[in-house]
Order: C-alpha cells, then sequence, then structure tokens
C-alpha cells in the first residue's frame, strides 16, 4: 500500500473517528470532523439546487418514446 | 419495487423508472459538480448518465442500489471525458473553477467558494473517495465499487484526502486569514 511518509499515524478511519489525538495540530478528528461538516454542507448546497429542466424534460422524451415503441412492438 | 420477473420489466417499473432517476439526480450534480468544479459540465455528465442509465435499465437489477449504479455511470463517464480533454488540451485543475455559480449568501458563498477551490486542488482519487464517503453517504465498501478498487485504497485516499484538506482550509499559520486567494 502506498502510504504517505509523513502520515504514518493517520490509519484509515471513518468520519466520526475519535482516536489519534497524538497527530499534528491540524489534522486531529475535532478540525477533521469541522472540515467533514463543511464539506457535507458545500455538498448538501449543490444538492439543494432545483432540478435543471432540460433533465425532466430529457426523461419525459424518453418515457415517451419507450411508450410508443412498446404501443408499435 | 418488488416485481422480479423475467424478460421485459412490466409496465409499472418502466413508469417508476424515470422517477427513481429524477430523484437521483440532485445526488449526481453535486456529485458531478465537485469532481468537475464546473457546473456546465456536470450538467453534460448527468445528462450522459441518465441516458446510458436509460439504455440500459433492463441490465439494472431492481433492488440493488440504483444511486451506485449511476455514481459509477457517471464517473466511468468522467473519466472517459477527462481523457479525451487531456489529449486535447493539457486543462489544469481549476481552470474552470470561476464558471461554478452558486447561490447563497455572502459568508456561505466565501466558504462554497473555498471548499471548491480546496477540492480541486485534491488528485482526482482522492477527491472522488473523500466525496463519496464523506458527503454522498456512500460507505466504503460501495465507494470501492463505484471507484472499481479495494476498501483499503479508498480508506487510504479519503485519509489522506481528510488530512490535505485540512491543510488547505486551516493552514497552521492562522495570521493568514486571507482566504481563496489561492
Amino acid at each position: 500500500m502506498d502510504e504517505d511518509p509523513a502520515n504514518k499515524s493517520a490509519a484509515p478511519m471513518p468520519a466520526t473517528n475519535t482516536k489519534g489525538a497524538t497527530q499534528k495540530p491540524e489534522t486531529t478528528p475535532l478540525v477533521q470532523d469541522m472540515i467533514g461538516a463543511r464539506l457535507k454542507a458545500y455538498y448538501a448546497r449543490i444538492a439543494e439546487e432545483p432540478i435543471p429542466e432540460r433533465f425532466t424534460e430529457l426523461l419525459k422524451q424518453l418515457d415517451e418514446q419507450s411508450s410508443s415503441n412498446e404501443k408499435k412492438a | 419495487m418488488s416485481m422480479p420477473e423475467g424478460t421485459d420489466p412490466p409496465k409499472r417499473d418502466l413508469d417508476d423508472f424515470p422517477g427513481l432517476l429524477v430523484a437521483c439526480i440532485p445526488g449526481l450534480r453535486a456529485f458531478g459538480i465537485t469532481l468537475t468544479s464546473n457546473a456546465e459540465r456536470a450538467d453534460d455528465l448527468v445528462q450522459e448518465t441518465l441516458l446510458k442509465a436509460w439504455k440500459s435499465q433492463k441490465s439494472f437489477e431492481r433492488g440493488t442500489n440504483l444511486r451506485a449504479w449511476l455514481f459509477t455511470i457517471l464517473r466511468n463517464e468522467f473519466y472517459t471525458q477527462l481523457r479525451k480533454r487531456k489529449r486535447e488540451v493539457e486543462d489544469a485543475d481549476g481552470v474552470y473553477s470561476n464558471s461554478l455559480s452558486v447561490p447563497g449568501g455572502q459568508e456561505s458563498h466565501l466558504d462554497m467558494q473555498d471548499m471548491r477551490l480546496a477540492l480541486a486542488k485534491l488528485p482526482h482519487d482522492q477527491r472522488e473517495a473523500i466525496i463519496l464517503v464523506g458527503a454522498s453517504g456512500f460507505s466504503y465498501e460501495e465507494a470501492a465499487e463505484i471507484c472499481m478498487v479495494a476498501v483499503g485504497t479508498v480508506k487510504s485516499r479519503v485519509s489522506r484526502a481528510r488530512t490535505r484538506l485540512t491543510e488547505l482550509l486551516m493552514p497552521p499559520d492562522k495570521s493568514n486569514v486571507r482566504q481563496g486567494n489561492a
């Protein structure tokens, strides 16, 4: 496995991990949780944007196409 | 959603499929935007994803994870396009970061901007790992399947991404509070 030599103590861990307090200050779990929360907020903000019409239109078209194909078949 | 029948999917499932896809669009867009730092390219990825998913909907096993399936398609499409673009122009990460419009107030806008720039600085493999696990809500196992790597690889990528994001967003030098001027 290609471990980052500068960061040997940073074992893989889930977002809410509370171990690893011996890491350098800027990578303590508390700070990383803050970053994790900001990332989630950033992502959620984008996901909250209304769905562009082009997609609902596209799916409507595809749906209509396939049901008219079905009738032909 | 419990119609495990052979041959042609029943009409009800066909009716269902668009609705299921629509429900996944917000997450797909967010994934695309975080991958590309570009709303337009992200929406093209989403469009491709929807088209491909539609065409191969019969191969999708009902009852399995549709969201993970769609994310896998979008990710594959992203790398296909990336390889094409790389051949055309050597794009530096973040070149497109100004073309993404994000709604919101001043302060949160800055916050969003910082996160976007920081994500754009991560290597692709780390970026997708931290987004899938840390924002999209996939398990390590699901992310490993989406990225087609071992679970351990995802874990180490997420870990490194987290460390790198922290360095980028919370520089040890606290006196330097200017942000977003990368």
